[in-house]
């Protein structure tokens, strides 16, 4: 190795360790925890019975609405009233009872849903590294040099 | 709390809206909850706008309660057009019959009667009686009838004699009477004859 190489290398481990020297702060940063299996299946749960509870509301209250319309009238039909006329307005009745009750349990559950994915919402943690200072290691080759450094946390 | 209120108003359009007057009465005076059937008209209505059952003036030719007393109807052709004529039935008055003559000249000959009645009141029936008083046939019902306007019709089809003499007789049946609180009712019998 010549001279010139020689103080070239010198050079190079002065600059990079004054580097690592300076850059001996602590280094901080968030981290989102996550949400334990058993958790994600009660929100999976809640939400989807909520989901399909509110679809059941959707079927009964479409099933009233047909059979309300079917036997609603507002002008004369030139119909008597018969017995299927009874039952149209006992489905529209018992089909629009169902779907209250369907989508009061769905909308509670779906809320409940909503609750317990804040209530579960894991806390953020900050993590810290204190970087220790770094040593670095310069080992000559042929024809120039390896330069290095370790450090640990 | 808003969302409650808007699920019970969306749902509320899910009850049926029937309107006073949209609908005939059905049998035994059926009608939707909150109207009740008007007598005169035999329409749902307002309970507040019911009026009691009466027969019509001129729809009651009594006495006309047997084969003697039987209400003529007019002179017939071997093929005739229809008679046509409104009765009523109600109180104590259970039955109504009209006579008829067959002219003699006829080869084949048969009536066709039909007695269209609503059924809102008491169910009617149909018969042919012969000079003896004794039943021939009795209607049914009528072929193509239709059970949603409110009318129900008994219709008799029977062959018949050249030159005798025959009665129609139309009487209560005791059914669809609620219960005797409608034992009554008012119809149209239509009779001729044809060619069997």
């Amino acid at each position: 190795m010549s001279i010139a190489a020689r103080s070239v290398a010198c050079a190079l481990v002065f600059v990079c360790s004054s580097r690592v020297a300076s850059a001996d702060k602590d280094i901080s940063f968030e981290s989102k925890g996550e949400r334990s299996t058993t958790t994600r299946i009660l929100l999976g749960s809640l939400l989807g019975a909520g989901v399909i509870a509110g679809g059941l509301g959707v079927y009964w209250h479409l099933d009233s609405k047909s059979a309300s319309d079917d036997v609603g009238a507002v002008t004369f039909t030139g119909k008597a009233w018969t017995a299927e006329d009874v039952a149209l307005v006992d489905q529209a009745d018992r089909s629009r009872t169902r779907a209250a009750v369907a989508y009061g349990i769905g909308g509670a559950l779906v809320l409940g849903a909503i609750i317990a994915f804040i209530a579960t919402d894991p806390p953020t943690e900050t993590v810290v590294i204190t970087p220790r200072r770094g040593t670095p290691t310069l080992t000559p080759t042929d024809g120039g040099a390896t330069l290095g450094g370790t450090w640990s946390f | 709390m808003r969302l409650a209120g808007l699920l019970a108003v969306v749902l509320a359009a899910c009850t049926p809206e029937i309107a006073p007057g949209a609908y005939l009465c059905g049998p035994d005076q059926a009608c939707p909850d909150d109207l009740a059937c008007d007598g005169a008209s035999h329409i749902c209505v307002l309970p507040s706008q019911v009026t009691a059952f009466a027969c019509a003036a001129g729809t009651e030719a009594e006495p006309n309660n047997g084969l003697a007393t039987a209400q003529p109807l007019r002179t017939f052709e071997c093929v005739s057009q229809p008679v046509e004529l409104v009765g009523c039935a109600e109180g104590a008055d259970s039955e109504d019959w009209y006579q008829f003559d067959v002219p003699a000249t006829c080869t084949t000959v048969g009536v066709g009667a039909r007695l269209t009645f609503p059924l809102a009141f008491e169910v009617l029936g149909l018969e042919l009686v012969g000079n003896d008083g004794a039943t021939i046939a009795t209607g049914t019902a009528c072929p193509n009838q239709s059970a949603e306007d409110g009318d129900e019709q008994r219709c008799l089809e029977q062959a018949l004699v050249p030159g005798g003499h025959y009665a129609v007789r139309v009487l209560r049946s005791g059914e669809g009477s609620c219960d005797g609180a409608c034992s009554y009712n008012r119809y149209t019998l239509s009779v001729r004859l044809e060619t069997p």
